[in-house]
């Protein structure tokens, strides 16, 4: 991964880190997969999702399926930016951890 | 530890330490007087629970008050100290979350409270807690450490779903044997036409199932993560079974056996079956080390 190190408010909150993580090495990923491996409620992973779309960092998918109705998040290349540099700022700061004597 | 209670965050000891547990409507205003007397070089507030709790209190202590001020969030590591008007604006931003139910208050603890705060009627359970830290850098790199983990492990979640659909190994099986059949008992020209066919089945469900990215419906693995080189050992796995069906013919008709392609099909799918779960647990072995490393 490359990029400036920036942290990123939008993304640092533990839940959103998490489903941004999630997506960062997929790929997509079905809505309820998300939920599931968060252990989120339906409404919590909607919400988190829908200030991440709102920000630019995800992008929410409707595909069509005669089964049953499904809902895709992948992240978009500003919330892959965003994460990455949200990473390396991460990594900085343990970087420059002073250990304890 | 001074409490404060309802509607109002007046009370700012300077030199102690304040949790507030507030009504909703009250945390902004709380919080902007906090801040504002934060700066003042008033009152500290400190991570309820936690290896900060311990710590000594800086204005008791005669520190100056101002460099023990961190960001909750941390804007740029430790160049963030002090910087209170950003502070202010993070805090107004964890406010926002509290209706979503994740507060942030430190991580290590408290996990009662967004499980509360996830449930169903969260209204009438909406935050009446807010802790509010000035974060050390102890705190932030203790953070950061747990941030990068809790990135490892969702990676790891994802790498895990690397593999092929449970039926491909069973499918692909099934085809050898039904080839091999056909090799003996029927016509070259059925075989050749079996053979075609199954080519061109195989390479249409390969394109999307090969790489190993997308076991399930559920999630899709990025190319980068499951790794380049996936498609051609898969694909390298499959010819070199394809040899070892001709090796195991060839040596079963050298040895008088009745249905040489038969026999040597049935040894081949065995050992996809076997084989195959194996090849993609060395996939994701391999997308593991490669996550480890960075």
């Amino acid at each position: 991964m490359t990029g400036a190190a920036r942290f990123d408010e939008l993304i640092h909150p533990t839940t959103r880190l998490s489903i941004v993580a999630l997506l960062a090495a997929a790929d997509w990923a079905e809505f309820a997969f998300i939920r599931d491996q968060l252990g989120l409620s339906d409404s919590a992973l909607s919400k988190q999702l829908a200030t991440l779309e709102d920000a630019g960092y995800v992008m929410i998918e409707r595909p069509l399926s005669e089964r049953r109705r499904r809902v895709r998040a992948r992240l978009t290349p500003v919330g892959r930016k965003r994460f990455t540099g949200h990473v390396a700022a991460l990594r900085g700061i343990i970087a420059n951890a002073v250990p304890e004597t | 530890m001074d409490w404060a209670w309802g509607r109002s965050a007046s009370v700012l000891p300077p030199g102690g330490t304040t949790t507030l547990l507030l009504e909703r409507e009250a945390q902004v205003a709380a919080l902007q007087a906090l801040a504002e007397a934060a700066g003042e070089g008033g009152g500290r507030f400190r991570r309820h629970g936690g290896k900060c709790r311990h710590r000594q209190d800086p204005v008791a202590t005669g520190r100056d008050p101002s460099a023990t001020w961190m960001l909750p969030t941390w804007g740029e590591g430790r160049a963030a100290r002090g910087d209170l008007s950003l502070w202010r604006s993070v805090l107004l931003r964890d406010l926002n979350q509290v209706a979503a139910g994740v507060v942030e208050d430190g991580r290590r603890h408290l996990t009662h409270l967004r499980r509360l705060l996830r449930e169903l009627n969260t209204e009438r359970r909406e935050a009446r807690e807010l802790l509010l830290d000035v974060v050390d850098g102890k705190g932030c790199e203790g953070n950061s450490v747990a941030d990068e983990r809790r990135l490892e492990w969702f990676r790891g979640r994802v790498i895990d779903q690397i593999g092929m659909p449970w039926w491909y190994w069973w499918g692909l099986a099934a085809a050898w044997v039904g080839l091999g059949v056909a090799s003996d008992v029927a016509n070259p020209w059925v075989t050749s036409a079996a053979m075609l066919t199954f080519g061109a089945v195989h390479s249409f469900v390969s394109t999307w199932v090969l790489a190993g990215r997308q076991r399930t419906s559920d999630v899709r693995v990025r190319a980068e993560v499951a790794g380049r080189r996936a498609p051609a050992l898969i694909f390298g796995f499959l010819v070199g079974l394809g040899a070892v069906t001709v090796a195991v013919a060839l040596l079963a008709y050298a040895d008088g056996a009745g249905h040489p392609a038969t026999m040597a099909s049935v040894f081949v799918a065995v050992a996809i079956l076997l084989g195959g779960h194996r090849l993609m647990a060395a996939i994701r072995t391999g997308a593991i080390r490669r996550a480890a490393a960075g």
